[in-house]
């Protein structure tokens, strides 16, 4: 019977062993795995990053001044006039209301006269004349 | 009774106490050297398991890790973040020689397939490594790859890419093969590109780059001058905006471009800048001496100082005042404001100004002004109109800052200023002798030489300048360097613009004229103009002109001088 018994430890003892080899191996395939999963995403993202990285370079190929205007002369050939030109052009100057139509006594003040410029020429600044008129 | 029951029965009898003492000891051996066996087995058998199955994956795993985005010289971007340089992935062919065979077929073969030359005296190499093509397509990598042959390797490099071409490429420099920079801001900046991965951010808008390269560009080609180099600057935060040299090379291949081409004049040349330099001296004399526009200058006959005679290359044979000298570019006039300045107060504010050391910026191999040595008194009248004595166009933009923005020289940059930033600034001028030279500036563009520079909308002041190069027989007068430096709004500087043209040949619509006002003005004039429509510049008048003070130092009752008169 002692025998036996010493035989079933060990037994026991050598499955135990195997088990925790067994065991072993399954977390250490269990980590590779993971190991190689986290690469392939790290080895995604870097390759996502050259691609982006590619991307921006054509697309500053593409949009270079030297290339768009090869391409506006090409394609189309009412190009706007220089700057100087336009700015040459006689400028209309805002009339007050006051000197065509004298204000009544109720009547709100008229506006003061600025020239027109590009900047008091915006839309925005067109609207905020408006809402504080309209105020 | 089982069999091991009788066995146990039949050892216990047949055995001696002492007997059976030793077996248990040595069945417990043997147990133990059993369990050690197997313990020890186990181990080998998950590090073999883990040496033949999992190593040789890990193995692949990390070969297919390609370089990481982190590890590359970074970027330069402009000052609107528009890609100037980057690094992209390449495929480079070697050859391990010992390894082929047939050398002359591959050899044709990879000649054909990469279209360079002399790769069978690479294959003949005796070593067992030899570079074949570095940064190949992949259609050439592909080819290659078909050949067959064992003895030819790919190795994954980068390489530098310049997406804007020649538009930038005396600017943004180059790198070797080897990511080494080797001029330009490729250069300056290696150890940033190479360490970090933040991107350079250039005070340099591409667009301001490319409206000024074409419009030298034009000007060099319509006058037949050999070479071009201009700049704008921000008057107020020092920024260099844009930086052309030309003729310009393909940053791609540096390396087939010559040498001339590969040359930055814009920083590394220096020039003679003639009567542009009479911005200068004028603010020198204004500020030092404290006269008024009212004084006089005779120049009725050339100036004799010695073995030398100063002559007037517009010469109108009369007295006149300073505006009347600023406007018709008198070098008599200029050399006597010189000689009232004296030599260690004019040495001394060229000095400030910075026209006499090596510009402070953030760019490499920036030349240093040639200046007399000793320095005479003749130096000091010559000096008074721009000669004998060279500086750069980094030189002649920074002291025109200085001149025109309240007199503050700024500190340059060839890099974005974040906004708020602490600016290195230092005082040259008095605010009123600032003042007065933005008006006799603008007076120049009015009436004076500088008229083909106007963009109307937008006030714009400036200088033309126009020298005769030095030869080894002295000054030719067939070689001329014209220039422009323009400044605008008039009123209140926001921008400096200079255009040089290395000798232009006049022409029949310039009634053989190829000064600065006939050749560089108009250059000035259509750089300001894109600027206003890229910057979205509102285009406006002040409600006094600027130059309504000066009408009475000018002894024309009308304001008007030809421009033919003037030879511009």
């Amino acid at each position: 019977m002692n025998i036996l018994k010493r035989n079933t430890i060990t037994i026991l003892l050598v499955i135990a062993v195997f088990g925790s080899g067994m065991a072993l191996t399954f977390v250490s395939q269990y980590v590779y795995d993971t190991g190689r999963a986290l690469s392939k995403t790290e080895q995604d993202i870097t390759d996502l990053q050259w691609t982006i990285k590619s991307l921006k370079a054509e697309q500053a190929y593409l949009t270079r001044p030297e290339r768009l205007e090869e391409l506006a002369n090409a394609m189309d050939h009412s190009r706007p006039p220089k700057t100087y030109a336009q700015a040459a052009a006689p400028v209309i100057t805002a009339q007050p209301v006051a000197m065509i139509l004298p204000p009544r006594k109720s009547a709100p003040p008229a506006p003061s006269r600025q020239p027109v410029t590009t900047e008091n020429k915006s839309f925005s600044n067109l609207l905020s004349q408006i809402e504080g008129k309209a105020r | 009774m089982s069999i091991l029951h009788r066995l146990n029965h039949w050892l216990s009898t047949r055995l001696s106490p002492v007997r059976g003492d030793m077996m248990k000891t040595s069945r417990a051996r043997l147990r133990l050297v059993a369990i050690g066996s197997v313990v020890l087995l186990t181990l080998v058998c998950i590090r073999v398991m883990d040496w033949t199955i999992m190593a040789p994956q890990s193995q692949d795993t990390s070969a297919i890790q390609s370089e990481k985005i982190s590890s590359i010289r970074a970027d330069i971007v402009d000052r609107n973040g528009v890609l100037l340089a980057t690094s992209l992935p390449v495929s480079s062919v070697y050859a391990d020689p010992t390894l082929i065979e047939n050398k002359p077929f591959i050899a044709r073969q990879l000649e054909e397939i990469l279209n360079i030359t002399g790769v069978e005296a690479k294959l003949n190499h005796k070593g067992r490594f030899v570079w074949i093509k570095r940064g190949i397509t992949p259609d050439q990598h592909f080819e290659i790859n078909a050949l067959g042959s064992p003895g030819l390797e790919f190795q994954n490099e980068t390489r530098r890419f310049y997406p804007q071409g020649r538009t930038a490429a005396h600017l943004v420099g180059y790198s070797s093969v080897d990511g080494k920079g080797l001029a330009g801001i490729e250069r300056f900046y290696n150890d940033h590109l190479i360490k970090t991965e933040e991107p350079v951010v250039l005070s340099m808008d591409i667009r301001l780059q490319y409206a000024l390269a074409q419009s030298l560009r034009k000007q060099m080609q319509s006058f037949k001058a050999n070479a071009a180099m201009g700049g704008i600057l921000d008057i107020q935060t020092g920024e260099i905006l844009a930086a052309v040299s030309l003729p310009d090379f393909d940053p791609h291949h540096a390396g087939d471009a010559t040498d001339d081409a590969r040359f930055n004049r814009f920083a590394n040349g220096v020039y003679e800048m003639g009567s542009t330099f009479k911005l200068f001296s004028t603010a020198a004399y204004l500020e030092k001496t404290g006269r008024p526009f009212s004084q006089t200058f005779d120049a009725r006959e050339p100036m004799e100082e010695g073995r030398f005679t100063i002559n007037d290359y517009h010469a109108t044979k009369r007295v006149l005042t300073v505006p009347e000298v600023f406007i018709h570019s008198s070098n008599i006039g200029a050399a006597l404001m010189g000689r009232a300045i004296g030599t260690d107060k004019m040495r001394d504010m060229y000095g400030r100004l910075g026209l006499l050391s090596k510009v402070d910026a953030d760019f490499p191999a920036l030349a240093t002004p040639l200046i007399p040595s000793p320095w005479r008194d003749i130096n000091t009248l010559t000096a008074s109109y721009g000669h004998g004595i060279a500086v750069t166009p980094l030189h002649v933009l920074r002291a025109a800052a200085a001149t025109v923005n309240g007199g503050i020289a700024p500190q340059l940059s060839f890099t974005k200023r974040e906004s708020g930033a602490d600016l290195i600034q230092e005082r040259i001028f008095s605010p009123t002798t600032s003042y007065k030279m933005r008006q006799l500036l603008r007076l120049n563009v009015t009436d004076g030489s500088g008229q083909k520079a106007d963009v109307p909308g937008y006030t714009v002041g400036g200088k033309t300048g126009t020298s005769e190069k030095a030869t080894a027989d002295g000054y030719d007068k067939g070689k001329l360097l014209s220039s422009f430096i323009g400044i605008f709004p008039a009123d209140n500087p926001r921008y400096a613009v200079l255009a040089i043209l290395d000798e232009p040949k006049g022409k029949k619509e310039t009634f053989g004229y190829a000064t600065g006002g006939w050749t560089a003005a108009p250059a000035i004039r259509d750089v300001i103009a894109d600027m206003a429509a890229i910057l979205a510049l509102p285009a406006e008048e002040p409600s006094k002109p600027l130059t309504a003070d000066l009408r009475r130092y000018l002894n024309n009752p009308e304001g008007q001088i030809s421009p033919v008169n003037f030879g511009l």
